[in-house]
């Protein structure tokens, strides 16, 4: 039971390190940009596959 | 009825393979005559839907879609790439520096602003989409990244050059390009959601109806 506690507390520690690491203001800015510039990506996408679309033209009935 | 184009079962595209335009599906069936089977196709799986699109991509636009759909992604990448690169660069570049350490820290707060500010933006703005986008990419490197990082570049050699130490000159270069170079990475992203925020006004016409009305029908007199 003892080593089964241990492990846990170990794990949990990694987890909160990695957590430190990860969650500064430079990764979190780093991660900000990288998300604006995928949307911003998908608008340019966007344009491209609106592009080639076959125009609908509106005709006589 | 639209000529004689139908839909092609329920792949959103007409009888000759060519893909509709983003209209609503019942309103486009609902044009063209279709059944409510048309109208209401099965739920399609995220792979189907993923395939459809692949599929129009080479049908319509072959290799050329491919490619100009790579370049876009790769193009991003870079972006993102330069950015950390710029940043981590003016960071070396100007620790120790007088007034100017942690710049790299300060670029990279400055073009998170610009680029999440301009994500946002164009959810609002949905006509200026492109041209926020041209503005975003204007801002980060052209105002921001580039100039931004010759300057800690000079900042530095300033710093490790003895003649720069010496004289009056010397003494105001040392005290002027840390402003300039705050300047150049923290202002742009003020003025940046300064011009976001306004972009609306900036593009409305001053004209009141009676002027505009004269102006579009050419009776302003500066035909003459």
């Amino acid at each position: 039971m003892d080593a089964l506690a241990n492990g846990l507390v170990t794990v949990f520690n990694g987890l909160q390190t990695l957590l430190d690491g990860l969650l500064t203001p430079v990764t979190l800015m780093g991660i900000a940009i990288g998300a604006a510039l995928v949307w911003i990506a998908l608008i340019e996408l966007d344009e491209l596959n609106r592009q080639g679309t076959k125009p609908e033209i509106e005709r006589g009935r | 009825m639209n000529g004689n184009l139908r839909p092609q079962h329920s792949s959103g595209a007409w009888s000759d393979g060519a893909p509709m335009r983003n209209l609503p599906r019942e309103e486009s069936v609902r044009r063209l005559g279709a059944t409510d089977e048309d109208a209401n196709p099965p739920s399609t799986s995220i792979t189907e839907r993923a395939t459809r699109k692949v599929n129009r991509i080479r049908q319509f636009e072959g290799l050329r879609g491919y490619s100009s759909r790579a370049t876009l992604a790769i193009k991003y990448l870079n972006y993102f790439l330069l950015i950390l690169l710029c940043c981590g660069l003016t960071g070396y570049l100007t620790k120790g520096v007088r007034f100017a350490s942690g710049g790299g820290t300060f670029m990279l707060f400055s073009v998170a602003v610009i680029t999440v500010s301009g994500a946002v933006a164009t959810l609002f703005y949905v006509n200026l989409r492109n041209e926020l986008v041209e503005r975003v990419r204007h801002y980060v490197f052209g105002i921001i990244l580039i100039p931004g990082t010759l300057l800690a570049m000079t900042l530095r050699a300033f710093q490790e050059w003895e003649w720069a130490n010496e004289g009056s000159l010397g003494g105001t270069l040392r005290g002027a390009l840390p402003v300039v170079f705050l300047a150049s990475v923290v202002l742009p992203a003020i003025v940046f959601v300064k011009e976001i925020v306004g972009i609306r006004t900036l593009h409305r016409s001053k004209l009141d109806d009676e002027e505009s009305v004269q102006l579009w029908t050419r009776q302003d007199g500066l035909q003459r």
